[in-house]
């Protein structure tokens, strides 16, 4: 995305260089129903690695299964070298994941694309996560955190069972608000309910609101109906936005065309981009919701 | 070691293991690998007339060894092609094959004839077999006579070797190998993608947003090695052999069955240094096996060898 001059660029260049990593896997765990926590070390890529960004991960040396993964990478620690991955039984490549044991050495592409951006000092922020959407949003919320800015996080599930990362948000200092679609924990419904409600009372100015830090910015990550109904909350309550988007992915390197989406520019004009190359993370007045 | 160098009716390359179109980009994004000099040569992503956006996602869909991609030849316009990719391309030192495509003969010869006026371009490859864009490739690709007439109309304002890219199709794919060899054609590469598709049983629809799309991967290597071997005893052209190939073994299969130089497709896409990985262990297979050249396996699984 493009980055203003007031915020951090946090671009892919600064990790080109060897993209090929081979990391050694030192956790893999059941973190909820059917989603699993995984650690690799690599230190080179820890120290690269910035949040929104993600890795392509080879499962297999053989033919099968042919492409590799995209998973958004969750946590970034570089004092320990490691990175991790959240991500959730979907088909044979995670099942394939599951099994595997600590000790296991785990080829990968990576950091690839372009990670959230942020201006400098305190503020507020607002995060909102849909499903496996939580997952890129942890290692921003401790980045802003670091930062002294208040953070909100919303985050959206199915039902209780499907819900991960609440105690870690609320160890980095975070506000969370929780709704599931079956009303087993939090407020009961989607998420953009009690998004809405807090937009509605915090946007615009600081004045008359509980809190003195201006509202700075929105970061969403999850499925595409959800992203698209943030995007018009935003739109609605005038609020600058990044929205992580996902596409199925053939090289995650920008060479094949394979994870296009359309984005438009201040003047209308509309750009085929890449979600692995320009993206993965595009700011929410720009992109172009289909359907 | 031995010689890696080969030469395709005056196409004169440093090792014959190309990057396949539509899976290099321009070649950008392999920089951070490995310099743009170090393959073959590179068969650059394929271009229309004008700018092209090309389908709805999802493109790609995973299949057994390979992958379906219905990408429809998403490309920025050929005048952006030679105004700015093909420049920065020779540049970095890269040989470059323009892969040209269209929905109409017209198509075809506007396109030809802008491509006349541009410098340092090493060969242009027709695509006749995209089965990707409405009333385009897969009507020319399956018609030994509208193959022909795109050849006829291409070599026309061709000024550098003329590469027609052969679809797998097709029932008989050395009817088509003849048609365009007939009109004028330097070079065969073959082949594209085979038609096919994916469905999710999940959401009880196709995978792709376009239904169906060009397969390709390991899963095809069979059906493109017995169509080079094919067309090898049928015209008297050097070919440009892919389909699947992933590793070295692969393609010095290609140049027994009758490949004169190999495109990696896929594979780039899944193992970004797929391509020095296959020149390194060609040159070691060729050294290990006594060959001085390339060119002293080339159609040794032919009959009569
Ligand atoms: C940039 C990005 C970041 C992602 N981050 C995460 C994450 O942090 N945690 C997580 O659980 N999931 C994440 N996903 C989705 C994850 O990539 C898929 O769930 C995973 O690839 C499924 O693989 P599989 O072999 O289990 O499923 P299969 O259905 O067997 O996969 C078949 C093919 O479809 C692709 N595919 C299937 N589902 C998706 C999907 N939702 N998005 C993209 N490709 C898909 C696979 O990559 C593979 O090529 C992310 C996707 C993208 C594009
Ligand atoms: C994502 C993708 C895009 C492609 N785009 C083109 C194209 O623009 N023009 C073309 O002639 N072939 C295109 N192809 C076909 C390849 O060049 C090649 O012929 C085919 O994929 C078989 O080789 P492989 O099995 O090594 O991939 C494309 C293939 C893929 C996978
Ligand atoms: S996945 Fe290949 S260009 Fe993005």
């Amino acid at each position: 995305m493009n980055h203003d001059s007031s915020t951090v660029n946090h671009s892919r260049q600064q990790a080109e260089g060897s993209l090929v990593k081979k990391a050694l896997l030192t956790r893999n765990q059941e973190i909820a129903k059917g989603i699993y926590e995984m650690e690799l070390v690599e230190p080179d890529l820890a120290a690269a690695a910035r949040p929104g960004q993600f890795v392509m991960l080879s499962i297999s040396k053989g033919l099968e299964p042919f492409l590799r993964r995209p998973f958004g990478i969750a946590g970034i620690e570089p004092q320990k070298g490691s990175i991790r991955l959240i991500y959730q039984l979907a088909g044979r490549g995670t099942k394939q994941m599951a099994a595997w044991e600590a000790g296991r050495p785990v080829e990968l592409l990576g950091p690839l694309g372009n990670g959230f951006a942020w201006e400098n000092g305190p503020g507020r922020a607002v995060l909102a996560g849909g499903g496996m959407g939580i997952a890129p949003l942890l290692p921003l919320a401790k980045a802003l955190r670091s930062l002294n800015k208040e953070v909100t996080v919303f985050l959206g599930a199915r039902s209780l069972d499907l819900v991960f990362g609440i105690k870690e948000l609320g160890q980095a200092g975070c506000q969370v608000q929780l709704a599931t679609e079956d009303g087993s924990a939090g407020a009961a419904g989607f998420v953009t309910l009690p998004l809405e409600a807090y937009l509605q009372k915090n946007a615009g100015s600081s004045a008359g609101n509980s809190s003195s830090a201006q509202l700075q910015g929105l970061y969403a990550c999850g499925p595409t109906p959800f992203l698209k109904a943030v995007s018009g909350l935003c739109d609605r309550y005038s609020i600058t936005a990044q929205l992580s988007l996902e596409e199925r992915m053939g090289c995650g390197l920008g060479a094949c065309m394979g994870c296009t989406v359309q984005i438009k520019d201040s003047a209308g004009k509309i750009k085929q981009q890449r979600v692995c190359y320009e993206g993965p993370v595009f700011k929410a007045e720009e992109v172009v919701f289909h359907g | 070691m031995a010689d890696l160098k080969v030469n395709l009716a005056g196409l004169a390359l440093d090792n014959p293991v190309m990057a396949a179109s539509g899976t290099y980009g321009f070649g950008r994004e392999f920089l951070k690998f490995y310099p743009s000099s170090l393959p073959g040569a590179i068969m650059a992503k394929g271009l229309t007339v004008e700018p092209t956006a090309g389908n709805p996602t999802p493109r790609i869909a995973e299949t057994p060894a390979g992958m379906l991609n219905s990408i429809g030849l998403q490309n920025p316009g050929v005048d952006a092609f030679i105004a700015e990719e093909l420049p920065w391309l020779k540049s970095q030192g890269a040989r470059v094959i323009a892969n040209i495509n269209g929905h109409s003969l017209k198509d075809f010869e506007e396109i030809s004839r802008r491509l006349s006026a541009a410098t340092g371009l090493d060969a242009i490859e027709v695509n006749i077999s995209c089965p990707n864009v409405d009333n385009g490739g897969m009507f020319f690709g399956t018609d030994p006579a509208l193959a022909a007439q795109v050849t006829k109309v291409v070599k026309k304002h061709c000024r550098v070797p003329l590469i027609i890219k052969l679809s797998p199709n097709v029932t008989d794919i050395t009817a088509i190998a003849k048609a365009v060899a007939a009109e004028g054609a330097d070079i065969l590469s073959l082949i594209n993608t085979l038609l096919g598709m994916a469905i999710d049983r999940k959401t009880r629809r196709p995978v792709l947003a376009r239904q169906v799309g060009g397969l390709s991967g390991p899963a095809v290597k069979p059906v493109a090695l017995r169509m080079v071997w094919q067309v090898a005893q049928t015209v008297d052209l050097p070919i440009i052999g892919m389909g699947g190939i992933v590793s070295a073994e692969d393609a010095i299969e290609f140049f027994l069955a009758g490949a004169a130089a190999v495109a990696v497709g896929s594979g780039n896409l899944t193992n970004p240094y797929c391509i020095p990985e296959i020149v390194a262990g060609i040159s070691q297979w060729l050294d290990q096996e006594g060959y001085v050249s390339i060119n002293d396996i080339r159609g040794l699984a032919l009959p009569g060898h």
